[in-house]
């Protein structure tokens, strides 16, 4: 089904707004939204349908919680959203804004527009709300995880409330050296002819923008917007680039004079950082290692079966891990005809895994990176760790066997 | 007998500075405590690398009267004295000398699984 299609997230893009002028003249969106979602075909939708739309989206709602939205929205009280309803939650004026109030508290946010992302219930009903208004959003499905991870915010201004072309809609968001001339020239044209679109919708899109924005931005942008062309475009040039690099993130500093603060600005290098270069932004992958196969040979003996193959994953001379092990367990031992480890004592694998874990961190992990991809070499009688990621190296301490007591019959020795 | 038991006061020691690189070396190494499997459920523990300034009969005594177990100081020829104890006691050992001050923590070492 198209629900599908709904994707992740709502993605709205400051790009192209032409497409707007073609939206104003379809006055089907409604129903055609609603539909959307009205799978036994009423034109109404209920709250189980709901249900299944957010999860569609990969929200978790309880049957509860859509049912506080569907009554919100409800004003005939037939425990069914139909067209009508969306008509009115559109057209109305006071009464709408107090609907909006509660629609809001449906969905947790309170506090402001950044609660988005921790309610996905909201982003397919804000579709429908917003495809009421004549607005064509599209609905990005994105596969994303860096998306999901980052709350997408609604962008500044009316006219960059626009459709998204899925083709480029990834690529477009992630460049982050977007040329602002080059992108202003754009918008300047683009947003020209927009303006005599976009001027009618300003009122209803003064309600919406209130649910995404702060009050305090949202009236400064109206105000804006229902300025002069020149105005508009030279702010319009400067959220273009914003929005270029934050990818449509809206900071808690926006529209405030104070000063940033530092989690802030980390929070925002780490998005950048995210977004560009997945890679290297923290997540580093752990060092995963195949527990240790240790069986039980006679009473006296364990016998530590894929010894060679963690050799082989940590990259390091099975002697050496060898005499690593019997230093640390304090006994002797030796390898079989099939590379298997054959050590003296009683031992569990859970001993054998810390062990193991003390190896790895002594003699394999990097200590700047982090990263296990090292190589051990021996110089002038000293161990080095020499990172191949990093390029980083340090001296390792041989292993010394220490004090191993005598134990065991006394004629066998002295 | 190691080199430390015997001091003979002269005016000039050729090892002072040896001797007392050792025992701030001593500071700096760690002391092991190591555990060793005997026969069936029983274990041993060693504590090696002490500062040789203490005494580890006293140390020992005290152990012993603090875990109830047995143990005795052995000589080794190449490690000097170790501590021996009967039993897995590594980590009353550790918190045993930690709280005394005889060791820092950071100074301790425990190896065994």
């Amino acid at each position: 089904m198209e629900i599908r299609n709904l994707g992740d997230y709502l993605v709205v893009t400051g790009e192209d707004t032409e497409v707007k002028g073609k939206d104003a003249g379809e006055d089907t969106t409604l129903p055609a939204m609603s539909l959307y979602f009205d799978e036994n075909g009423d034109d109404k939708i209920s709250t189980p349908e709901l249900q299944n739309c957010v999860r569609a989206v990969g929200g978790e709602k309880s049957v509860k919680e859509a049912t506080t939205v569907v009554e919100l929205l409800d004003s005939n009280e037939d425990g069914l959203l139909g067209l009508d309803n969306f008509a009115r939650l559109m057209e109305g004026d006071g009464e709408e804004e107090k609907k909006k109030e509660d629609l809001k508290k449906a969905f947790g946010m309170q506090n402001g527009p950044l609660l988005f992302d921790s309610s996905k219930l909201c982003w397919p009903l804000l579709a429908i709300v917003l495809q009421s208004e004549h607005l064509d959003w599209s609905i990005a499905s994105s596969n994303d995880a860096m998306a999901d991870e980052t709350p997408v915010e609604v962008k500044d201004d009316v006219a960059e409330l626009a459709p998204f072309d899925p083709t480029k809609k990834k690529k477009k968001k992630k460049v982050v050296t977007q040329d602002p001339a080059d992108d202003s020239v754009d918008k300047l044209a683009e947003k020209t002819e927009n303006l005599s679109v976009s001027d009618g919708l300003e009122n209803t899109f003064a309600g919406m923008k209130k649910k995404k924005k702060k009050p305090l931005e949202t009236d400064a942008l109206i105000d804006e917007s229902g300025d002069a062309g020149e105005d508009l475009d030279d702010h319009v040039g400067d959220n273009e680039e914003g929005e270029g690099i934050v990818l449509g993130q809206q900071y808690p500093w926006e529209g405030s004079d104070r000063d940033y603060e530092y989690e802030e600005l980390l929070g925002r290098v780490f998005n950048i950082l995210r977004e560009n270069n997945p890679e290297l932004a923290g997540d580093r992958r752990r060092t995963v290692m195949r527990p240790p196969q240790v069986l039980r040979e006679g009473t006296k003996k364990t016998v530590f079966v894929n010894f060679m193959d963690l050799c082989k994953t940590m990259h390091r001379q099975p002697e050496h891990v060898m005499t690593f092990l019997l230093a640390e367990m304090g006994t002797s031992g030796s390898l079989d005809g099939q590379q298997r480890l054959v050590i003296k004592g009683r031992f569990a694998p859970k001993n054998f895994e810390g062990i193991l874990r003390r190896y790895v961190n002594e003699y394999v992990i990097c200590n700047g990176c982090k990263s296990p991809d090292t190589i051990l070499s021996k110089e002038n009688r000293l161990f080095f760790l020499r990172c191949e990621q990093c390029g980083s190296g340090r001296s390792v301490a041989p292993i010394k066997a220490g004090f191993v007591a005598r134990v065991g019959r006394r004629k066998a020795g002295t | 007998m190691s080199e430390l038991d015997i001091q003979i006061p002269t005016t000039f020691d050729p090892f002072a500075e040896a001797n007392a690189d050792d025992s701030s070396a001593g500071t700096k190494e760690y002391v092991h405590v190591r555990v060793q499997q005997r026969n069936g459920r029983k274990s041993l523990t060693t504590v090696q690398g002490l500062k040789k300034d203490f005494s580890y009969n006293k140390i020992l005594k005290d152990l012993k009267k603090e875990f109830c177990c047995n143990g005795t100081v052995v000589q080794d020829s190449e490690l000097g004295q170790v501590i021996q104890l009967q039993g897995d006691q590594r980590k009353n050992v550790s918190t045993f000398l930690v709280q005394a001050g005889i060791v820092k923590k950071e100074r301790i070492k425990i190896h065994g699984f």
